[in-house]
C-alpha cells in the first residue's frame, strides 16, 4: 500500500482561475484554507456546521458547504468563490438586483447567498418565488428577514432591473 | 469550533480500505460526503485517529437498472439520485423524498451510503429503504453479504455493520406496474430534521391498495414499519379506512419526546401524515 | 381621510419615503466587507476561552502549566492575575435601594 495516513498534504487546486499550490493540515477545512491561506475572507463562517450557509462556495462548479470539506479533499479541483466570480461579472445581474432591492443589511450572509442563487438560476433560469424560497432555505439571514433577497433573486430571474 | 487533529489517508481501492480498517480499527472512520462525519468533527462530538477518504473508489458510485433491480452506488451523490431519470421512472419514492434531504448545497457532497451507514433517526433514505424493502450489500475481507433494510437499522446511530465492513451499495425493487408511492415529511423549515416523516408505497388495483408499507421516521431510534395502519388501510377503502388506520397508529408507534415536540404531538402529526400519504396513494 | 397638505411620499425634498440606495452595500456585495474576523493584525494572537464546565460552582484551583507548553501558546490568564488589573463593577438599581450584584470580575475568580 502505498498511501499512509497523514497530518499534513502538499495540494494543488485552482481558485477563481489561479493555480495554487500549498502545504495544509488536512484537518483544516476549504474555508479557512481560503480565508487563512489565500486571505479570501469574501467566504464567512457563520455556524461551522452547515446549517446556516455562509460558508457556500463552488467547487468543480457545485455549490457546497466549505465548511464540511476539508482543503485536502480539494486537490485537483476548481473552487469559486464571492470574490471570483464578482471579478468575472458572472453574477453582476444578481449583485445588481441585491443592491437595487437592498437585500442586505450587515452583508455577512450575501455571498453565502448570492453563491447560493446563482446555482438555482443556472439550473433553473424560470426558478418561481417558491423554489427560491425553498433553494434558499439553507441560508440564513439574521437582518433582512428574506423578503428582499426573494425580491432580488426573482428580479434577477426574471432578467434584473424590473420592478417585481 | 475547528476539528481535532486527526491523520488523513485516500486509498484507491476497497483492499486498502480493509487494510486500514483493520490497522486502526474503531480509531479510524470512513470520510465519504462528509456533510454529517465534517459537521461532528467541527463541533469535536466526534474525535477519530484516521479520516479514511472513500472518494477515490470507483466502484462505489452509480445508479445502474438491471432485472427489475435498481442498484445506487454508496457513493452516489444525492444530487445524482435527486436528479436521475432511472430513479424517477423506478423509484419515484427516492425522487419524493430527496428534495426534503437537507439543503442543495449538502445534497451536491451527501451519498446514499453515508446517509445510510449514519441512520440518523430523523433521515429520509433509510426509512425509503425500509418502504421499499431494499437490501443493503457489505462488503469485507470476508466477502459481502446483502442485509435487508428492514433488518440493518438497529438503534439509534446503530446499524448492521460490523467493523472492518464498508456499505458498497444498495438493492431495490423497481416500481412494479400498479405500484405508486408517496411520502410526506413534516419540518419547521424545508431542510430542517423531521419532527416527523412517512414514506408510503403500495398496489392500487379498483379502488383498493395492498401490500402497503409506511415507514415511519423521526419517531423513533430508526424507522418503523407501520403493520398496523397498513392492515387496516388493505382492510378497507375511503375515509372511513384512514380513520380506521390512524386509530391503529398508537399500536405501532411509541413516538419519544425532545426538546422541539413532545410524544404525544408527534404522534398526532404521524397521524395527520398518514391521511395525507394514504389520500395520495388512493388518488384515481 | 388623509392629514391636510399630505403628499403621496418620495414626491417632496425629504427623505421620508424615498428610495436610499446604499453605495456602501456594492462593497458588502462582491465579498468586500471587513468583518472582525476578516482582521489580519502583525503580530495577532488568538483568544480562546475556556468556560467552566459547571453552571454554579467554586474555583478551587486552576493549572495551566500543561496548557502553558501546548506549541503556540503564547500565555494562559486566569481570573486572579487579571482581577488586579481591572476593578470589578457592581450592579445597582436605582429605584431599589441596597439592591447590589455581585463583584462582576474580567474573569471568575
Amino acid at each position: 500500500m502505498n498511501a499512509q495516513p497523514q497530518e499534513w498534504m502538499d495540494i494543488q487546486l485552482t481558485v477563481n482561475g489561479e493555480r495554487v499550490s500549498r502545504r495544509v493540515a488536512v484537518r483544516q477545512h476549504l474555508v479557512d484554507f481560503l480565508r487563512e491561506d489565500l486571505g479570501l475572507t469574501g467566504t464567512h463562517l457563520g455556524c461551522e456546521h452547515g446549517m446556516c450557509g455562509a460558508c457556500t462556495v463552488r467547487v468543480d462548479g457545485e455549490i457546497v458547504r466549505g465548511c464540511l470539506v476539508l482543503a485536502v479533499q480539494c486537490d485537483g479541483a476548481a473552487i469559486d468563490t464571492i470574490e471570483g466570480v464578482t471579478a468575472t461579472g458572472e453574477i453582476a445581474t444578481l449583485q445588481r438586483a441585491f443592491h437595487e432591492r437592498n437585500a442586505l443589511q450587515c452583508g455577512f450572509c450575501t455571498p453565502g447567498m448570492l453563491i447560493a442563487a446563482a446555482e438555482l438560476l443556472a439550473r433553473q433560469p424560470q426558478a418561481t418565488r417558491a423554489e427560491i424560497r425553498e433553494h434558499l432555505s439553507g441560508n440564513y439571514c439574521r437582518c433582512t428577514g428574506y423578503e428582499a433577497i426573494v425580491d432580488a433573486v426573482q428580479t434577477a430571474a426574471r432578467g434584473g432591473g424590473q420592478r417585481v | 469550533m475547528k476539528a481535532p487533529a486527526f491523520a488523513y489517508v485516500k486509498p484507491a481501492s476497497l483492499e486498502e480500505v480493509f487494510e486500514l480498517l483493520a490497522r486502526y480499527g474503531d480509531e479510524a472512520k470512513l470520510l465519504a460526503g462528509g456533510q454529517s462525519l465534517i459537521a461532528a468533527l467541527n463541533m469535536r462530538l466526534a474525535a477519530p485517529r484516521v479520516l479514511v477518504d472513500i472518494n477515490a473508489l470507483p466502484s462505489l458510485s452509480g445508479i445502474r437498472v438491471a432485472d427489475g433491480t435498481v442498484a445506487i452506488g454508496a457513493l452516489t451523490r444525492h444530487r445524482a439520485v435527486e436528479t436521475s431519470p432511472e430513479i424517477a421512472r423506478h423509484l419515484p419514492l427516492l425522487a419524493q423524498a430527496l428534495p426534503h434531504v437537507a439543503h442543495a448545497a449538502i445534497r451536491n457532497r451527501g451519498t446514499f451510503g453515508g446517509s445510510i451507514a449514519f441512520a440518523d433517526p430523523a433521515a429520509e433514505l433509510p426509512a425509503c429503504s425500509v418502504a421499499l424493502d431494499a437490501k443493503f450489500v457489505i462488503a469485507s475481507r470476508r466477502g459481502s453479504r446483502r442485509v435487508p433494510a428492514r433488518k440493518f437499522f438497529k438503534g439509534l446511530y446503530e446499524t448492521d455493520l460490523a467493523a472492518g465492513e464498508v456499505l458498497v451499495a444498495g438493492e431495490f425493487p423497481a416500481l412494479a406496474p400498479g405500484y405508486r408511492s408517496a411520502f410526506q415529511e413534516l419540518a419547521r423549515r424545508r431542510g430542517d430534521y423531521a419532527v416527523v416523516g412517512l414514506a408510503g408505497h403500495a398496489r392500487i388495483a379498483q379502488g383498493r391498495l395492498s401490500d402497503v408499507r409506511l415507514a415511519y421516521f423521526g419517531v423513533g431510534a430508526a424507522p418503523v414499519l407501520a403493520r398496523r395502519a397498513a392492515h387496516a388501510i388493505e382492510a378497507g377503502a375511503g375515509p372511513k379506512m384512514i380513520a380506521a388506520a390512524q386509530e391503529t397508529l398508537d399500536g405501532d408507534l411509541a413516538p419519544f419526546d425532545d426538546v422541539h415536540t413532545n410524544g404525544a404531538a408527534r404522534l398526532h402529526l404521524a397521524r395527520v401524515l398518514l391521511g395525507r400519504v394514504v389520500s395520495e396513494l388512493w388518488k384515481p | 381621510m388623509k392629514p391636510p397638505g399630505a403628499r403621496p411620499p418620495g414626491s417632496g425634498t425629504g427623505y421620508i419615503g424615498a428610495a436610499l440606495p446604499r453605495a456602501n452595500a456594492k462593497r458588502l456585495i462582491a465579498g468586500r466587507g471587513q468583518y472582525v474576523d476578516d482582521l489580519r493584525l502583525a503580530r495577532m494572537v488568538h483568544a480562546a476561552f475556556l468556560r467552566s464546565p459547571y453552571a454554579h460552582a467554586r474555583i478551587v484551583s486552576i493549572n495551566g502549566a500543561e496548557a502553558a507548553k501546548a506549541p503556540g501558546v503564547v500565555r494562559i490568564i486566569a481570573g486572579a492575575e487579571v482581577a488586579g488589573m481591572c476593578e470589578p463593577y457592581v450592579g445597582v438599581l436605582t429605584h431599589v435601594k441596597g439592591m447590589r450584584s455581585a463583584p462582576q470580575r474580567p474573569l471568575a475568580v
